[in-house]
């Protein structure tokens, strides 16, 4: 139950998120190598941000509905990084399988 | 059980909004708390809920403090003035997340029976309005801080929510803020009104006008 509150919380986000993460494994399998990890990893964490500064922003209103469960929103939006990291990591690791 | 804050010191830039502070609720009782617009009501709620921070704040359960953000207690729940469940969801979900059995609900809304597999962005927003009151009083929480809880809904409405809040108020203490002050008045065990930062137990409608809530027309 905890987890499928906090999936719910993730998809807010996860459609610009995983779009991101999607393009940038293409990016990367296109490369062909790591030379421009760290430029992944940037966009990776400015577009997390501002998706996450978008919600705090303009539906900050429907986070009561988590807190009302008793989820802080600290919580919810590291938890909601942190699956998308998870995510974007493995998909890099498929990629580079791709070759 | 007994929920009472007080000692809030919180302010804008400075300018004070809040600082002479006491409310208590019981289980088995309402709360009304009025006051003039902009007057500090919505934000003194959050602050209790925990949704909006400050240094200065005691929360506490039958004596017992709660450590901030209060929500986190499961004991306290606030209904915001905007919809605040994911449009997405629907009401059988949102029932199911919150650990609500759907058929007392229904025992009480039969017409939400229609609505069950609705998404809660296709209720309309007087029906919307009134699942979320529903969904926060048969939460388990033990208090609920209702936020202007009577707008959007028709006079019908309002009234059957009045009997409604009437009975469950057996197992909670509610704490509710309206515009509509006749309705909280009528529901009202005990009432207070905020005004200039501090929190005064009223009475009766001398009181108010004293407290310069009601306009004075002798």
């Amino acid at each position: 139950m905890k987890f499928q509150i906090l999936l719910i919380f993730y998809r807010n986000i996860c459609r610009l998120t995983i779009s991101v993460s999607l393009f940038l494994c293409f990016l990367f399998w296109q490369a062909g190598d790591t030379k421009w990890l760290g430029m992944f990893i940037w966009t990776k964490v400015i577009t997390n941000a501002l998706a996450l500064l978008f919600i705090h922003l303009f539906s900050r209103h429907k986070l009561y509905f988590y807190h009302n469960l008793g989820y802080t929103t600290t919580r919810l939006y590291l938890t909601a990084l942190a699956l998308d990291l998870v995510l974007w990591i493995a998909l890099m690791i498929l990629t580079s399988y791709l070759g | 059980m007994i929920l009472e804050f007080d000692g809030i010191q919180f302010g804008y830039d400075e300018r004070p909004l809040l600082s002479g502070i006491y409310v208590k609720c019981e289980v088995g009782k309402i709360t009304g708390l009025l006051g003039r617009n902009g007057s500090g009501k919505s934000t003194m709620l959050k602050l209790v809920f925990g949704s909006m921070r400050t240094e200065v704040i005691s929360v506490r359960i039958d004596r017992k403090a709660l450590q901030p953000p209060a929500f986190t207690s499961g004991k306290v729940a606030y209904l915001p003035q905007d919809s605040f469940v994911p449009d997405h969801l629907t009401v059988t979900q949102i029932l199911r997340l919150y650990g609500i059995d759907e058929n007392e609900l229904l025992h009480h809304f039969p017409e939400f029976k229609e609505d069950l597999l609705f998404k809660s962005g296709q209720l309309s927003g007087g029906r919307l309005r009134l699942f979320e009151i529903l969904l926060l009083l048969n939460s388990p929480a033990s208090f609920c801080l209702l936020d202007e809880p009577f707008s959007g809904l028709t006079p019908v409405l309002v009234e059957r929510l009045k009997i409604y809040i009437h009975q469950i108020k057996m197992t909670k203490g509610i704490i509710i803020t309206d515009h509509l002050y006749r309705q909280v008045v009528s529901l009202a065990d005990s009432l207070y009104i905020l005004t200039n930062g501090k929190t005064y137990l009223v009475k009766n409608e001398e009181d108010m006008i004293k407290r310069g809530y009601l306009p004075d027309h002798e």
